[in-house]
């Protein structure tokens, strides 16, 4: 048993180069990818491969997956595609029946499939775990996790761990109880589930005022992380429910806004870190654990870096949970710092109001669930920042009821969450978007691309030292890693809500990123 | 006011909805021009068909222009009735958000507020009329570059339009920034600023529509003050022309 094991996660780590075999790009979430033809000297000759246009108009956040010559993509909500990615033809479109009514919180999205041995799995606004065949996109097994009226919802890719696929549920803002679950990849059953809000008698369940952990939230929306060697996945966890109604569950509401390390074999939790403790503001910790092995202060360790919402970049160390260093990298005040623990310094007064109170960062957090990135050859950690931007918080009371937003509250921006439109009207005064690269050992910023409005695009590096990204703005550009400096810009005139991949198809570097309602493909000229 | 809330409150304690005039303090944060407009959209696809087109009810709904309402009376009470429906009888719960449901109260509000004005206005609106035209108003108003005031007293207040004429430079809406450029070659441009990103900008001058690249400048800024000129006009004329504007005028 061991044996196979072992055989399989082997079978993992040896991604032929030129793959996209996970949402990641790799178990270690670096969106650092090893090819090498597109370079800052011919990234400007690169020219329009195709387009594959999504039959929905719904918000594009998916990252396709490239296997053995196919590519895997997902339409919103829950389309399966499988196309050549020379061309962009479609081989088989697998469709997903949902009820009328499903409650995703923020758009009928989705993000993306995993991959395993010739099987596909994906998960539904109705809560249920798929399983295609890769070859014929024939369902082999579906499996039923949740009650999706009460609002559980799966958006994210699942993972593949060894002989399970793992999977969490959206719900945040509706009073669910998140979780995380693990099934068999040949027949969907049920392994083990992780609850993030502990019930009575478990530890941490102590950390919510009476009943109110029973619609505590703690999602998980987002892929997590993997080291094989550890044996431990790694999981980022949303806001505490109501949202902006804190009132009601006194404690630090335990393993909301955390990152939890979990053994992919029992399920069990190895170690957590709550970022957020008693959050008020909607700080889910639903970003990238991004896994490095490299020198902290003299000795090698096993390094985590993570750029939450709540506006603070943070360092672990990834075996034991440790937390070695904390930086704010964007414009805060709802805390004056972080103390040796890792715990926020509460500033007075920041929390919501029933008047509304104008808090730094704005609910969309100093960054969010867009990938960053991490280069090992320029040792820069990269992100999309929402800097100098603000929201003004309010909090009512709200009784929690089935299928119901359960917030607790609302929140005002002069800065939309998403933008369908190509107008930008306001002034950068609220806020803007920037690239930014991080110093991981200091957190002190390197250098600094701004853009004019936000970006919920993702980030990717490459070994020639580019950094390709989006923005809502409709652009996709490459930068100089090295030095922030814009080589190439084209306009493709939708919003960029997802991350970029690259991959070779007949020997060719390609670049793909979804925009607007359409995935673009670039590729150098042929030689 | 305060008999009325009393009313409220007991026919609240009998009915089971004590609970929400418990905080009175909560006002409606989605109130602005555009949330009423946003709110109007919801009130007439999902609500109209019973509340009528005006709110004026009827057949068991209550008339919304009277500004009193009988199950709640702050701004939580009502948002918790839109959210929850009214048991027993035939107001459903609505799945909306909560931006949804503020501004649909917000519209519900504006009912009373318009028939406020229809009467408490003191100014004659023919009067209004002239002024409009005789004071420039219509030449920003009617050519399209400036808001259009048909209907404004739809989702405006006296107090709001009002302002608006008393001071223009209070609150400019950012799709009427304007912008001022100097090019590397030394022409400087000027427009009303329509859209931009971090490569280039467009703009509207008295000849049309430009776009010019940000990296062919030398200067740019916004301009974040309104073209309209601070009225020169007495407190008597100025409610002329709200009450010309509120009774749905300026063409
Ligand atoms: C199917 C008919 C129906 C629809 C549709 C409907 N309502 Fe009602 N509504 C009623 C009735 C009937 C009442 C009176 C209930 C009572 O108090 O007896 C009412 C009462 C109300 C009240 C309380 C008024 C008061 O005096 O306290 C509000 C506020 C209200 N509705 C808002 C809305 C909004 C907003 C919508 C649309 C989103 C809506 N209603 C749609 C039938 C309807
Ligand atoms: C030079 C052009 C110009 C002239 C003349 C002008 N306005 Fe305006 N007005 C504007 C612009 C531009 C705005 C929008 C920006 C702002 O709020 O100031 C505006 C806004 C308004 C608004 C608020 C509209 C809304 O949707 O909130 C009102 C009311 C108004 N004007 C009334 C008048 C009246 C009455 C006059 C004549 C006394 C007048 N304006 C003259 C350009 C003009």
């Amino acid at each position: 048993m061991i044996r196979i094991y072992l055989l399989v996660a082997a079978g993992l780590l040896a991604q032929k180069p030129g793959e996209w075999t996970m949402y990641h790009g790799s178990h270690q979430s670096t969106h650092y990818s090893e090819l090498n033809q597109i370079t800052p000297a011919n990234v400007k000759g690169l020219e329009l491969g195709w387009v594959f246009q999504a039959r929905s108009l719904e918000k594009f956040e998916a990252t396709p997956l490239v296997i053995d010559g196919v590519m895997y993509i997902t339409e919103a909500p829950n389309n399966v595609v499988a196309l050549d990615p020379a061309t962009g033809r479609p081989f088989w479109i697998y469709e997903h029946k949902l009820p009328d009514v499903t409650f995703p919180c923020c758009g009928k999205i989705n993000r993306g499939v995993a991959y395993h041995d010739g099987t596909i799995f994906h998960g539904t606004h109705d809560a249920k775990m798929i399983a295609l065949d890769a070859r014929t996109g024939r369902k082999k097994w579906e499996t039923t996790l949740a009650d999706h009226q009460e609002g559980y919802v799966f958006t994210h890719a699942p993972m593949v761990v060894k002989d399970k696929v793992l999977i969490g549920s959206a719900g945040g803002e509706l009073g669910i109880r998140g979780f995380l679950a693990a099934l068999d990849i040949k027949t969907g059953r049920e392994l083990w589930r992780f609850q993030t809000i502990p019930g009575p008698g478990e530890k941490g369940n102590e950390t919510w005022a009476g009943d109110s952990w029973k619609h505590g939230g703690g999602p998980i929306w987002l892929t997590g992380s993997y080291d094989p060697e550890l044996n431990l996945t790694y999981w980022g966890t949303g806001n505490p429910g109501p949202d902006w109604n804190p009132t009601v569950r006194a404690g630090d509401n335990l393993y909301s806004d955390s990152v939890i390390a979990i053994d992919p074999d029992t399920g069990k939790l190895k170690w957590h870190f709550q970022f957020t403790p008693h959050d008020q503001w909607d700080f889910d910790a639903v970003q990238t654990a991004v896994l490095v092995d490299r020198e902290w202060q003299g000795r090698q360790r096993k390094l985590m870096y993570w750029a939450n919402r709540n506006g603070f970049f943070y360092v672990f160390d990834r075996a034991t949970g440790e937390f070695l260093r904390g930086t704010a990298f964007v414009k805060l005040d709802w805390a004056s710092g972080l103390d040796d623990k890792g715990r926020p310094i509460l500033n007075p007064g920041r929390g919501p109001s029933k008047q509304g109170t104008k808090t730094y960062p704005g609910v969309q957090g100093g960054t969010n669930w867009y990938a960053p990135s991490y280069s090992p050859r320029t040792g820069l950690f990269y992100l999309t920042a929402w800097e100098n931007y603000h929201s003004t918080y309010f909090t009512w009371n709200q009784d929690y009821e089935k299928g119901k937003w359960y917030a607790g509250g609302g929140v005002k921006a002069p800065v939309p969450p998403t933008r369908r439109e190509p107008m930008m009207k306001r002034g950068t005064e609220d806020g803007y978007a920037a690239v930014r690269a991080l110093d991981p050992v200091t957190g002190k910023k390197v250098w600094d691309f701004p853009m004019s409005d936000m970006s919920e695009s993702g980030l990717l590096t490459t070994a020639t030292d580019i950094l390709f990204s989006g923005n809502r703005e409709g652009h996709f550009f490459a930068l100089d890693a090295k030095t922030g400096k814009l080589l190439w810009n084209k306009y493709l005139g939708g919003q960029v809500i997802a991350s970029p991949i690259t991959y070779l198809v007949d020997g060719r570097q390609h670049v793909a990123i979804a925009v607007g309602s359409a995935l673009f493909t670039f590729r150098l000229p042929e030689p | 006011m305060r008999y009325f809330k009393l009313i409220s409150l007991l026919a609240g304690a009998t009915l089971g909805w004590a609970q929400e005039e418990s905080s009175l303090t909560m006002t409606n944060p989605f109130n602005t021009p555009a949330d009423r407009e946003n709110g109007a959209r919801i009130f007439l696809s999902q609500c109209a068909s019973c509340h009528g087109r005006d709110g004026r009810g009827g057949q068991g709904t209550p008339d919304f222009t009277t500004g009193q309402f009988r199950r709640a009376s702050s701004d939580e009470g009502l948002f918790a009735i839109i959210n929850k429906g009214v048991p027993g009888t035939t107001m459903p719960a609505f799945g909306l958000n909560a931006r949804e449901t503020w501004s649909t109260l917000a519209y519900i509000r504006s009912f009373s507020a318009g028939r406020a004005t229809a009467t408490a206005v003191k100014g004659d609106s023919a009067r209004g009329a002239a002024l409009f035209r005789s004071e420039g108003c219509a030449r920003c108003h009617v050519d399209g570059t400036a808001p259009d005031l048909a209907g404004i007293g739809k989702f405006q207040s006296v107090g709001e339009i009002r302002r608006s004429i008393v001071d223009p430079q209070a609150d400019v809406p950012p799709q009427y920034f304007r912008i001022r450029a100097t090019t590397k070659a030394g022409a400087t441009l000027t427009g009303t600023r329509l859209n931009e990103d971090t490569y280039s900008v467009q703009y509207r001058d008295s000849s049309g529509l430009k776009s010019v690249m940000k990296s062919a400048l030398s200067t740019y800024e916004i301009v974040r003050t309104s073209p309209m000129p601070a009225t020169k006009l007495t407190d008597a004329q100025v409610d002329d022309l709200v009450a010309f504007l509120m009774t749905g005028g300026s063409r």
